[in-house]
């Protein structure tokens, strides 16, 4: 099994652990994106970063949202 | 009572036994002061705009003192300054590529609420120029959940009409045949492409299998020699649609007396003002339509000026409602340009175009070189090469006034670009600005207009 790479600086809020790399699945508009982000091992949430939800995310969904 | 007028009764308080204009003012004066109100309290923007305004307004004459709201403003503070609900409730956001120099797109939210009014609109609309047990083609792109097919086909539902998706028309051939499999009652397209069709099926001596019984056109300007065209191949009347993503798709249809549009009264209140002044002008001249949603739960808009022209038709209708109907909306800007001395409209070029037998659609690009003059390319889309004559057209070009421009004139026809129609990439207009360096792949990038002229100025 491959080893998830820690996220040092970054800490679950509820659980109180390091988040982990991994690859998170996202859907919008009938499409499915896969991307690695922090994630906790213990409850699942994500951590978006604000460039990467500002900028590329943020891209993909207009270039989505047509009439 | 037409539909349109049905559907604004059925919003009033339940004593209107009748439906009157004065039953619809109160109403939307209510509705105004409700939203002015809602958006205050909840829309960054608003309350910055609003915070001068007294509220409650007293007359609907009242509005025309409060600013209005501009597709600048959209796109400078984003979507989100403009919500009055969390962002979770957003149900569907549509994104808008503009034109403007800082090239951020518009984003409009609708929530659920405010999707189901666009259906319930379509219902009622649909049922103008079609009935039940109906099929009705949409020739238009869009399929996405809560996008336009989708909301359309859920209004049809309704009455128990079935809604089919086409898409855009990229090929007549197989479009034709594809209406002769389906035999549809109702047709909904855009302007040129439809015409692109009719034109078609006019040069092939082919009819559909079984005859459309009504046309609905929307997404552009529809004009007189294209609705002429299509109403004569098709046999059927024409109906003319007009509507933006920010009024949520439809504002004002055309009824059945073809002498104007009724607006979607029950959803927005719609002025006609002076640009300059933001004012009312009177009935029967010339302004800007502006609008203030009424019932928007997600983004309403307060005055969004919608950048097209129109004006009030004084008297009644033929149709027999009360409405107040409006001539068909044009852009206010690109409908002229000055160029090598002439000032080139339009409306001028499409006369002397578009009755052009096989002529599809044309496109003026205005390029300026370096170390040279100034040129003026002029592509012309044809059905088929048989039909391309230079010096037909440059009669033409001079029958229309143009006598001393100088064009560079390119043919095309279906085999060279299928029927990537300049009409089929946006609004009619002449656009200034834009690209530099002629490159024909880039135009379509870059431009989003036919029958246009482009400068670099």
């Amino acid at each position: 099994m491959q080893e998830e790479k820690q996220c040092e600086n970054l800490t679950c809020c509820k659980c109180k652990i390091k988040l982990v790399y991994g690859t998170v699945e996202f859907e919008y508009m009938d499409f499915t994106f896969q991307y690695d982000l922090p994630r906790c091992p213990s409850c699942g949430q994500i951590y978006v970063p604000e460039d990467l939800a500002a900028g590329k995310m943020l891209k993909v969904e207009m270039e989505l949202e047509e009439k | 009572m037409t539909n349109l007028e049905f559907l604004a009764h059925v919003e009033l308080p339940p004593e209107n036994e009748n439906f009157t204009m004065e039953a619809l003012r109160s109403y939307q004066l209510e509705r105004i002061n409700y939203t002015l109100q809602y958006a205050a309290e909840r829309s960054r923007f608003y309350r910055k705009q609003l915070a001068n305004v007294k509220i409650p307004l007293t007359s609907l004459a009242e509005l025309q003192y409060i600013g209005m709201t501009s597709a600048q403003d959209l796109t400078e503070n984003g979507m989100e300054s403009f919500l009055c609900v969390k962002p979770e409730k957003i149900n569907r956001i549509v994104t808008l590529q503009t034109s403007g120099s800082t090239g951020k797109p518009k984003r409009i939210g609708f929530t659920e609420k405010d999707l189901f009014g666009i259906i319930h609109f379509f219902d009622f609309a649909l049922q103008d120029i079609t009935s039940e047990q109906k099929k009705i083609l949409v020739c238009m792109p869009g399929k996405r959940e809560n996008g336009l097919y989708d909301l359309l086909s859920k209004g049809a539902d309704r009455f128990d009409a079935e809604a089919f998706y086409y898409g855009s028309i990229t090929d007549f051939e197989a479009a034709a045949n594809y209406m002769d499999e389906l035999c549809p009652h109702c047709i909904i397209g855009i302007p040129m492409q439809i015409f692109g069709l009719a034109k078609y099926l006019e040069w092939k001596g082919r009819r559909l299998k079984k005859p459309v019984e009504t046309i609905l056109l929307s997404s552009d300007i529809l004009v007189q020699d294209v609705r002429k065209k299509i109403e004569t191949v098709f046999e059927c009347p024409v109906f003319n649609h007009y509507g933006t993503t920010e009024m949520g798709y439809a504002a004002a249809l055309e009824c059945s007396g073809h002498s104007g549009m009724h607006l979607r009264e029950a959803e927005m209140f719609f002025e006609v003002v002076d640009t300059r002044t933001g004012c009312c002008v009177p009935c029967g001249h010339y302004g800007e339509l502006v609008f203030t949603t009424l019932r928007r739960e997600g983004m309403p808009l307060i005055r969004y000026r919608t950048g097209d022209s129109t004006r009030y038709i004084p008297g009644r209708c033929s149709c027999g409602t009360e409405l107040p109907g409006i001539e068909a909306p044009k852009r206010i800007s690109g409908q002229s340009i000055t160029l090598q001395g002439n000032t080139i409209t339009l409306d001028r070029l499409d006369k002397a175009f578009l009755n052009i037998d096989g002529l599809l659609d044309y496109e003026f690009v205005f390029v300026k070189q370096e170390g040279k003059e100034f040129c003026l390319n002029f592509y012309v889309w044809y059905l088929d090469e048989s039909f391309a004559n230079e010096n037909m057209l440059r009669n033409q070009l001079k029958a229309a006034g143009y006598m001393d421009l100088d064009v560079k004139v390119s043919f095309y026809d279906m085999t060279d670009s299928g029927i990537d129609l300049p009409g089929c990439r946006g609004k009619r207009c002449i656009h200034e600005g834009g690209s530099v360096d002629f490159q024909y792949g880039s135009l379509g990038k870059c431009m989003s207009a036919s029958g246009r002229s482009k400068s670099d100025s």
